[in-house]
């Protein structure tokens, strides 16, 4: 049996964050984001950007990325790639790599 | 009353009046343009009184309501319209500082199959309604079946937050979205005059903005 650090034998170290675990963590999600990066400006885009956010759901629709979040569906319109996607749409449109979404939720009040 | 009426500026004196604040270009987009307002509360009254004073040319003024004293701390009414159809009390104060403006009213709720026939004259549509469902109905429902009319939008005006979180944010080449986006009525409990003015005068300001062809970018 080997340790990756040298026993903590008085327990003084208990609690304490492993330096060198972290490092690696560190080190693992750098490599991850230069991959990311690389598919990107490669034209390998494999995400679909919501609202701004980058999430992993190329190849969903419109109303299966919906029913995984709290919109009411009656309260929105959306917009992809600068165009308003048709409501009776929401259940065939196809989230594609590198597609941009916008989700306006609508709140009362006039 | 006579007196007052008679004191009226004749409709070149107007006009020339109005090319000379705004120059004669501009003054020209504005009086040939036609809007839509949708819902004439807190946003559609301050919205219809800001362009009737650019001299935008015809309005068309949709809602199906009747002023109430619950409407007075912040839509463009009088105590002694209260009961009036809101189209009709509208169409009085409008003409009362825009004497030319030409208005077209309906009164009635607009929904889906009246839609397309009580808008079709408009360049720019304003949704100025203060329900969420009624806001994302004619928002569809315009950007799918008018895609040569623009749309200029609010959502979340509620409350009294910073003036400042107002803003106009353009969505697409034809949708432009005003307010702050997140105060809810329901959450906030109240609206107050000012800020829903302010988030009217994005809506109008916007309406200005495209008819001089300055479009976000």
């Amino acid at each position: 049996m080997t340790f990756d650090r040298e026993p903590d034998l008085d327990n003084a170290n208990v609690g304490m964050p492993d330096t060198r675990i972290l490092g690696r963590t560190k080190y693992i999600k750098e490599v991850t984001k230069s991959v990311a990066s690389f598919f990107v400006v490669f034209g390998g885009v494999f995400m679909v950007k919501i609202n701004g956010e980058e999430l992993n759901i190329a190849g969903k629709t419109v109303a299966e990325y919906l029913a995984t979040t709290n919109y009411d569906s009656k309260r929105i319109a959306i917009e992809c790639n600068g165009d308003i996607v048709p409501k009776a749409q929401y259940g065939e449109t196809v989230l594609k790599d590198g597609d941009s979404i916008e989700v306006v939720s609508f709140v009362g009040g006039g | 009353m006579w007196e007052v009426v008679n004191l009226i500026p004749i409709k070149e004196e107007w006009n020339k009046a109005l090319a000379e604040r705004h120059g004669e270009d501009v003054q020209k987009k504005f009086s040939s343009a036609t809007v839509a307002i949708c819902g004439l509360g807190g946003l559609g009254s301050n919205i219809a009184i800001s362009l009737a004073r650019a001299g935008i040319g015809k309005l068309i003024l949709v809602d199906f309501d009747c002023v109430d004293i619950t409407n007075l701390h912040r839509q463009q009414y009088k105590a002694n319209q209260i009961g009036m159809n809101k189209t009709d009390a509208l169409s009085e104060n409008l003409k009362e500082i825009a004497p030319y403006i030409e208005l077209e009213t309906h009164t009635e709720r607009i929904a889906e199959e009246n839609a397309s026939h009580l808008l079709q004259d408009a360049d720019i549509i304003c949704e100025a309604f203060d329900n969420a469902e009624a806001k994302a109905m004619l928002t569809n429902l315009v950007l799918e079946t008018m895609p040569d009319k623009f749309l200029v939008a609010a959502s979340g005006m509620a409350g009294i937050g910073s003036a400042n979180s107002i803003q106009t944010r353009k969505i697409t080449k034809r949708f432009y979205l005003c307010g702050d986006r997140t105060s809810d009525v329901s959450e906030e409990g109240s609206l107050v005059s000012s800020r829903v003015m302010l988030c009217a005068a994005h809506q109008a300001h916007t309406v200005l903005r495209i008819l001089t062809e300055r479009f976000e970018t």
